[in-house]
């Protein structure tokens, strides 16, 4: 017995299987257009989710390398800043050495100590994008009381103290009158503990001692600013000011042998603290670059297993569209010759 | 086929059964349901799939609402809404039901709404001044943010009702969310795929079964013509036949 065929199913299966090769044509031209599926969750099914987590990850390290730029930044130019105090501290420091004992030079120290007080004043307030670097975590503020500004409260304690122990200000002549042993304790007793504890983040500083915490990269924090309040900064103000600022240009020999006495030792061991901080900024600076580094590798890592999930081979969806479009035509042509395929054409 | 409306859906609706002759054949409470179908598709995505994803999207939305709360920094109140909040709300919600069509920014945060970002670094985003973090208001604080991005990873306990995992991270959560659709949709898909392939090749054969064949038909009708055309034809000879045959016989010499 032969099969019997209705007219109807002749011409609905080609017209079925032509709608469904356009369809497919429609989501491989796509494919081969952006290079992965046409619709991932569709074809990834339960494991959509993974590249959801995998691209979030992603994004997350690419936020942590963006951040990481930043702190580079700021890094860098901290480590700029304490070269330059730490060069500025070894020449007056070399000055203070070649001059010892001798009031001769002594209005040179006293300008040249002044340069370095307002340099380091100057460094300390340094801003990088709107932050100062040196505030601790009060980035908003600039950390250190301009010395030479009218009315400061940095200078109003140094002349308060100096008045209270003298009976005069420094820019009086008197000062010549000072003995050697009088400044000495003077230096050690009244003036020392101005530039320490709360004295120091009262009349100096805003800032706190709290600097900033980053992460570096998942699950790696570190210290990434320098405190204006480090001890460095504190003796090198204390240097600075006691030259600068306690009538030098006019004191008798012994006292100002008692003042480049002490300012040589708070330099030498300012120059040393600034040393160690150097040595802390850098250590943070190669771990942000091996951070950043690892973290780059971890993102090529994890584009590389979005892109094994969601992309399509683009040779096999090229085939299968010239596929689909040969496939598409013979339907065409097939309709054509099935129309004619009529009986009553013959009769 | 009776089927009562219901106009306004809110999150803990139940909608109600399609009845045939007074029986429910959809819904728990149907004693004989309808297997396949249209109106047993879609009532199944309305009583089972949309209600499992409105309690993993309100998972979601309770994980946000509590990651972001805020703690009383002297240790003594309940914790608050912080950056996301329901509207008004001065506590965080009991439930979670519903709450991924209530969540919100926080207008005291949203800057579109007159809101200050920067509580976001400092805390006290409910406007009591005991759930400030940042006492000092230093702009390089970084410990409320740091404790967001830790509360963020760590891991919670979600609502069953989801029915996906029950302890993750609230991105996990989120992730195993997405998977969970996609593969409902997956398999609808092809499930669909091999119903349409199903009813294609039922319709066909009943095409067969019941159509006809143009050319089949065709071919037959011209047997038939042929056929009453030969009988015609072989009529009118045997008509012609008896008249040659009666004139004849009426020509025979008496």
């Amino acid at each position: 017995m032969t099969s019997y065929i209705s007219t109807l199913s002749i011409a609905s299966s080609l017209r079925q299987s032509v709608l469904q090769m356009q369809s497919q044509l429609a989501s491989s031209e796509t494919e081969m257009a952006t290079g992965h599926y046409a619709d991932i969750g569709l074809t990834l099914g339960a494991q959509t989710g993974e590249t959801v987590s995998l691209e979030a990850e992603q994004s997350f390290l690419q936020t942590i390398t963006d951040t990481n730029q930043t702190i580079g930044t700021r890094l860098s130019t901290t480590e700029n800043v304490l070269s330059n105090l730490q060069s500025s501290a070894q020449s007056l420091l070399n000055s203070l050495i070649g001059g010892s004992g001798t009031g001769s030079n002594a209005s040179t120290i006293q300008a040249s100590a002044t340069n370095s007080l307002q340099l380091l004043i100057s460094s300390l307030n340094t801003s990088v994008n709107g932050e100062y670097i040196f505030a601790g975590t009060n980035t908003a503020n600039p950390p250190i009381t301009n010395y030479y500004a009218q009315g400061s409260t940095n200078k109003a304690a140094v002349d308060g103290a100096f008045l209270a122990t003298f009976g005069f200000p420094q820019t009086s002549s008197s000062v010549s009158s000072i003995s050697g042993a009088d400044m000495q304790s003077f230096l050690n007793t009244q003036f020392a503990p101005l530039f320490q504890g709360a004295s120091w983040s009262g009349d100096w500083s805003s800032a706190t001692n709290q600097t900033l915490t980053n992460q570096i990269s998942e699950g790696q924090t570190a210290a990434t600013s320098v405190s204006a309040n480090s001890t460095a900064f504190e003796q090198l103000a204390q240097a600075y000011t006691m030259i600068a600022d306690l009538g030098t240009q006019n004191l008798n020999a012994s006292a100002y042998a008692a003042i480049t006495g002490t300012a040589q030792g708070l330099l030498t061991s300012a120059i040393s603290n600034l040393t160690d901080m150097q040595a802390n900024v850098g250590l943070t600076q190669s771990n942000i670059t091996n951070a950043t580094s690892q973290m780059s590798l971890e993102m090529n890592i994890l584009s590389t297993q979005v892109d094994n999930l969601q992309n399509v081979n683009p040779y096999e969806v090229s085939t299968r569209v010239s596929d689909l479009q040969t496939q598409i035509e013979t339907s065409y042509s097939l309709t054509a010759q099935l129309q004619h395929l009529s009986l009553v054409g013959y009769l | 086929v009776t089927f009562t409306q219901t106009s306004t859906y809110t999150a803990s609706t139940v909608g109600n059964a399609v009845y045939v002759d007074g029986v429910p054949i959809t819904g728990s409470s149907a004693a004989m349901p309808s297997l396949s179908g249209n109106i047993v598709g879609l009532a199944n995505l309305r009583d089972q799939i949309t209600v499992t994803y409105q309690a993993q999207l309100d998972n979601v939305a309770g994980a946000l609402i509590t990651t972001f709360a805020e703690s009383d920094q002297n240790g003594t109140g309940p914790n608050l809404p912080g950056l996301f909040t329901t509207a008004g709300a001065s506590s965080l919600p009991s439930s979670i039901t519903g709450l991924a069509g209530q969540i919100e920014v926080n207008p005291t945060v949203d800057p579109n709404q007159g809101g200050n970002p920067s509580l976001l670094r400092d805390g006290g985003i409910s406007g009591n001044p005991n759930y400030v973090y940042n006492k000092s208001g230093d702009a390089g604080y970084q410990g409320r943010l740091s404790q967001l991005l830790a509360n963020l990873s760590a891991a919670q306990t979600f609502s069953p009702a989801g029915g996906i995992a029950t302890n993750s991270s609230l991105s996990g959560y989120a992730s195993a969310s997405v998977s969970w659709l996609e593969a409902q949709r997956s398999t609808a898909a092809s499930q669909s795929t091999y119903q349409s392939t199903l009813l294609n090749t039922a319709t066909t054969a009943l095409s067969n079964a019941t159509g006809v064949n143009l050319n089949n038909e065709m071919s037959k009708m011209l047997d038939l013509e042929n056929s009453y055309s030969a009988t015609a034809k072989l009529l009118s000879t045997i008509d012609g036949l008896f008249g040659t045959l009666l004139t004849d016989l009426g020509n025979l010499p008496a």
